[in-house]
Parts: C-alpha cells; sequence; structure tokens
C-alpha cells in the first residue's frame, strides 16, 4: 500500500527541485542570450560589429534536440498528476497542458527562424519562452495545492 | 509515481525484469555522476574551490558564470528525473513507513541543498564549498543505497 502522505512529500521535494530548475533555466536564458529581442536574434545570427558568430544549424540542432526531450519529459512527469486531481476543470487541464507543449516547442524552433535572417522569431522566441516560464509556475502552484489536499 | 499501473511488484516477469534493468542503469547514473563530478570539479574541497573561483598559484581562472549555469542546469535536471524515478519505485516496495521518509527526506532534501550551496559557494562565501561536497555525495550515497533496497526487494522476496 502506498501512503499518500509519502507521496504527497515526495510531490512537494520534486516540486521544490524543479522550481530551482526554471528559476537556472530563465538565468541561463538571460546569460547567454540577453532579453531583449536584438540581444537574442545577434546571438543567433551573428553580429559582425560585436564580433559575434552566426550559429550554424548542427549548432542549433545540439541544444534543441536535448531539449525536445527533456522539456517533453518534464511536462509529462509533472502534467500528469494533474489527472489525478479536481483542482481545475478537465478543460483548462487541456488547455495548460496543450499550451506547456505548444510553447515549449515554439520557444525550441524559433532560433531556426532566426538563422535565416528574421528578427521576428526572435520576438517569438522571449514570448514562448516567457510564456513557458509561466505556465509551468501555474502548474506547479496547482501540483503543490494538489499535494497539500493530498497530505491532509 | 503513477508509471508503476501494479501494487504488487511481482505480478509479472517482465516488470520484475524492467525494474531489475532500469534499478541497475540507475545505479550506473549514480555511481558514474560521482566519478564525473570528481572529475569535473576536483576530489577535494580545495580543488572544487579552484574550479569554481580560480587559483592565481596554479594559474587557474574561475568558471565562467555561464558554464556553471550550464552544468548546474543539465545535472539538476538528469538528478531529479534519476532521484524521483526511483524514490517513485521506493514507494511501492515493502519498508517501513518512517524508513522510507528518511530516505525520500534525505536524498531530495540533500540534492536541492546540494545545488543551492553550489551557488553558495560560487557567489556567497567559500565555507558552502563543504556543504555541497557532503550533500552531494549524501544524495549519491542515498540513491545507491534506494536502489540496492529496490533490487533487494525484486530479486530476493
Amino acid at each position: 500500500m502506498i501512503s499518500t502522505r509519502l507521496s504527497s512529500l515526495l510531490l512537494l521535494f520534486a516540486i521544490s527541485l524543479i522550481s530551482v530548475q526554471l528559476i537556472s533555466g530563465i538565468w541561463l536564458f538571460v546569460e547567454k542570450f540577453g532579453i531583449l529581442p536584438s540581444e537574442v536574434f545577434s546571438f543567433f545570427a551573428g553580429d559582425e560589429e560585436r564580433f559575434i558568430m552566426a550559429k550554424s544549424i548542427e549548432g542549433l540542432l545540439e541544444t534543441a534536440v536535448p531539449h525536445f526531450i527533456a522539456i517533453s519529459t518534464t511536462i509529462f512527469v509533472y502534467a500528469h498528476f494533474l489527472l489525478f486531481t479536481d483542482i481545475i476543470s478537465v478543460h483548462k487541464k487541456f488547455l495548460l497542458i496543450s499550451a506547456l507543449f505548444i510553447t515549449s516547442l515554439i520557444d525550441i524552433a524559433s532560433p531556426f527562424g532566426m538563422i535565416y535572417g528574421y528578427e521576428l522569431f526572435a520576438y517569438i522566441k522571449i514570448l514562448a519562452f516567457w510564456c513557458f516560464e509561466l505556465l509551468m509556475a501555474v502548474l506547479l502552484l496547482i501540483l503543490f495545492q494538489a499535494s497539500l489536499r493530498l497530505s491532509d | 509515481m503513477k508509471f508503476l499501473l501494479s501494487k504488487d511488484l511481482h505480478a509479472n516477469a517482465n516488470y520484475i525484469l524492467l525494474l531489475s534493468f532500469y534499478t541497475i542503469m540507475m545505479l550506473l547514473y549514480f555511481i558514474g555522476d560521482i566519478f564525473y563530478m570528481g572529475n569535473f570539479f576536483g576530489t577535494s574541497f580545495e580543488e572544487v574551490l579552484s574550479t569554481l573561483k580560480g587559483n592565481p598559484d596554479e594559474f587557474l581562472e574561475p568558471l565562467s558564470l555561464l558554464s556553471l549555469l550550464e552544468h548546474f542546469h543539465i545535472s539538476l535536471f538528469l538528478a531529479i528525473l534519476a532521484l524521483f524515478t526511483t524514490m517513485a519505485i521506493l514507494l511501492r516496495i515493502n519498508l517501513m513507513f518512517v524508513h522510507k521518509k528518511i530516505i525520500i527526506i534525505l536524498s531530495m532534501g540533500t540534492l536541492l541543498l546540494s545545488f543551492l550551496c553550489l551557488f553558495g559557494t560560487y557567489f556567497v562565501h567559500d565555507i558552502f564549498v563543504y556543504g555541497f561536497v557532503t550533500l552531494s555525495l549524501a544524495w549519491h550515497i542515498t540513491g545507491i543505497y534506494s536502489l540496492i533496497l529496490i533490487l533487494k526487494q525484486v530479486w530476493f522476496k
């Protein structure tokens, strides 16, 4: 028999750890790419004045491919707990899970548009990234509330 | 946690096979990661400090913030995945409630604190290096201990 108190304890730790992971992701994004769309665009498309080389497709794939598996696994592992809680409606769960996968997909794929010179993709990447982080925070808050209910 | 649909570990021979291989692979991860961390940061408190903050006597440059963040981001993800799935299996085996609780708190708690100590060492004070090294060893050892308990139950029940 599995103790619900132990399950909720484990879930609480997992939520704390993935929160630290998300914060490190935000920090890494800002440190590596910058905050402004022009900085993000320069990082991927290159900038002769700042001596920044344009990224190659191979270089982008090296980052994109591990992120496809890492982000989808993270969403899958954490979002599947939503199926066992009634804190939000089925419709909202559907929207949250879809939005998480779609925003992460756009975030990972948008640099490929930038290396062909489309600056619009820098705006899209920034928007998708912050939406994804925000949606993950919402998911973790819901799970946090659910784990507290479980431990009562 | 809900991946393990059957509540009985011995309900299916393939289930035992799956758990056995997964547990062995995770054991290799935990053991291998100790060597990897020793190789990346060093094997003593002084070496870890030299890697993070540099050492003018040995002409060592400090680790860049970007390198530290990249290491942090990747290592933490792998550690969460490994420990979380290990603990999810641990919940299913026959152990005393208190024993399981101590293992979960010790492994997940030390994992969280060890990564915070890594940042503490880099940004706040050298004293955090003791926490980083000790707690890193603690979560690896607790993970290995949990996997040995799981293997023992899967194979010798």
